[in-house]
């Protein structure tokens, strides 16, 4: 027998099937399921049929259409063309859908947040989100390109770009690239137009990197609802752009390609950068700073290994005066880091026999703190709120959020 | 009912083979288990549908690899990995494989998922190259490229591979 197959053949003989009735009882309890939601789609269109032959809407003289519930009307961009999306496909149906999945959480304050929705039951996926302020929600529209949620002062926005390749202004899918804004007036939505590329930004703009297929690091310029990318000459695939209150922003750069050396980059001006060595032959992977930018972690990616390996881990306490390499690192990262003001910071973290818990950084050294939330795969926040979205069987649909550092996590599903 | 029994067959005799194919693509075997049984009770969700299949465990297979497909996707998004990285689940200590299987999931999952597929059902599964390239949605040579790539980096573990990493028309 093969080595691949003796392999198998030995892992079959651990394998402890659960009893047959179990599953058979899963597939039953869905399939009822499916049934009564079918049966009350037919009952709710007779409803309709039956209103819409009684009541003679807009026939009369004189009486106003009343409008559809509107978002906030909504020019078309020069040059636009129809949106791409079909407009029967709203994204309340897409963050309603049955096999519907958190991809992003954006907490600005823990009353204002945005999550982004995806449904891939049908190819291609379908993407919206839901905006939350202060207990009032509303949904982004459906798009073919996922939303990005990010925060703006004290607001959490969501922003879809054009879905095609290559990011150029004559990508026929910036028609669908829109910024989503609940403001106390409501939904904002706002087309948003392509700008050429620059090598800085000023303040106030905010950068990112997983709104558009192909790109590194892009500018949003909220006021004028733009979008463009930034390419800073020596600066290679800067990615995991991160602000702090001063303004500078943080990012880590060098190829992405395995045995690349990594660099930590700054700006406070978003003309002229700084840079110190991050690892020598590893890709940068994520960087995090606390909201006064005293405390900065960074991390490298080893490539091959199939969770991601940690390559280094590098905290400074300073503002990036002087860093130094954390020891007892866990092997491989599950979420964060999370960076908070005075001088530590929180990460998940998949120890070398794989189970995954939060770690403590402080001092120059990682600990365990606790287990962690059963199933976070993620962790963003600050020190007065950690959250990620939870992973439960083969769904993600819950946040879990903690106000004590990680010891308590409640859930919340965001739609 | 007969179909009940006939899936319930098919459950006793391919359960175990499937988790162990699954598992040397995604290298955890909870990760496998949940595919697997997903895939199961998606069979029974929709009975019809499924008696219409002509390969039952081709068909769960597929759908079990497409679970773990959207895991690994979700996975490589989550962790902010570019398009070159690698990324699966953690890998999971199996009780009772010898320390050469346990050198050998270790290199598997070094493999990008890709050709961890395509090694998996070609030499574990035993399909041939055109039923891979279709289980894959891939052109063959990109198959043949995909085992061609997998074989020569498993060659110092697999004594078949070691004979012949430059054959690649293996059929």
């Amino acid at each position: 027998m093969s080595d691949l197959k003796n392999l198998s053949w030995s892992v079959q003989q651990t394998v402890q099937p659960p009893p047959f009735e179990q599953l058979e009882r899963r597939g039953v309890r869905r399939r009822r399921r499916r049934q009564a939601l079918a049966g009350a789609g037919v009952a709710a269109a007779m409803v309709v049929a039956v209103l819409v032959t009684l009541l003679p809407l807009g026939e009369k003289a004189g009486t106003e259409q009343v409008p559809p519930v509107a978002t906030v009307p909504t020019a078309p961009a020069p040059g636009s063309i129809e949106p791409l999306v079909p407009p029967e496909q709203s994204g309340d149906s897409v963050v309603r859908a049955q096999d519907a999945e958190v991809r992003s959480m954006m907490f600005a304050t823990p009353s204002r947040w945005a999550a982004a929705w995806a449904s891939c039951a049908t190819a291609p996926c379908q993407y919206a989100a839901v905006l939350s302020r202060d207990g009032a929600k509303v949904i982004a529209p459906a798009r073919r390109a996922p939303y990005a949620t990010l925060q703006v002062g004290d607001e959490a926005i969501a922003v879809a770009g054009p879905s095609g390749e290559g990011f150029s202004a004559d990508d026929r899918t910036w028609a669908d690239a829109v910024l989503v804004r609940l403001t106390s007036k409501g939904k904002v939505e706002t087309p948003l137009q392509y700008a050429p590329p620059t090598s800085t930004f000023t303040a106030g703009e905010i950068l990112l990197d997983r709104v558009a297929v192909g790109t590194t690091l892009l500018v949003l310029n909220v006021a004028d609802a733009t979008l463009r990318r930034l390419d800073v000459a020596g600066l290679d695939h800067p990615r995991s752009p991160v602000r702090d209150e001063t303004g500078r922003w943080w990012v880590v750069a060098g190829d992405v390609v395995s045995g690349s050396r990594s660099e930590i980059a700054w700006t406070d001006d978003g003309r002229t950068w700084n840079r110190t060595l991050l690892d020598p032959a590893n890709p940068g992977s994520r960087i995090a700073v606390s909201p006064d930018g005293s405390t900065v972690v960074a991390s490298s990616w080893v490539d091959g290994a199939t969770a991601e390996a940690i390559g280094t881990l590098k905290m400074s306490t300073d503002r990036g005066s002087t860093w130094t390499s954390v020891a007892d690192r866990p092997w491989a990262r599950g979420g964060g880091p999370v960076a908070f003001n005075d001088g530590t910071a929180v990460m998940l973290g998949v120890s070398k026999q794989g189970q995954t818990a939060l770690y403590r950084l402080a001092d120059g050294k990682a600990t365990q703190l606790s287990p962690g939330h059963p199933g976070l795969e993620e962790l963003a926040g600050d020190g007065k709120l950690l959250y990620g979205q939870v992973l439960r069987g083969s769904a993600v649909t819950k946040v879990a959020t903690s106000v004590d550092r990680g010891l308590h996590w409640r859930e919340i599903e965001p739609r | 009912m007969a179909q009940d029994e006939s899936l319930r067959d098919l459950y006793d005799g391919c359960y175990r083979r499937l988790v162990a194919q699954l598992y040397a693509i995604c290298g955890n075997l909870g990760e496998a288990e949940d595919a697997v049984q997903e895939a199961f009770v998606r069979a029974v969700e929709k009975p019809r549908r499924f008696a219409q299949v002509d390969n039952p465990e081709a068909w769960l297979r597929t759908v079990a690899l497409n679970v773990v497909r959207r895991r690994f996707r979700r996975l490589t998004r989550y962790r902010g990995l570019l398009r070159t990285a690698a990324a699966s689940t953690p890998a999971d200590a199996v009780p009772g494989l010898s320390p050469d299987h346990v050198t050998l999931v270790a290199a598997l999952r070094q493999l990008p998922l890709e050709q961890r597929e395509a090694i998996t059902l070609h030499h574990i599964v035993d399909l041939p190259v055109r039923e891979v390239a279709l289980q894959l949605g891939v052109p063959e040579g990109t198959v043949k490229a995909r085992l061609a790539r997998g074989r020569a980096r498993l060659a110092p573990l697999v004594r078949e591979f070691a004979e012949d990493v430059e054959e690649v028309d293996h059929v």
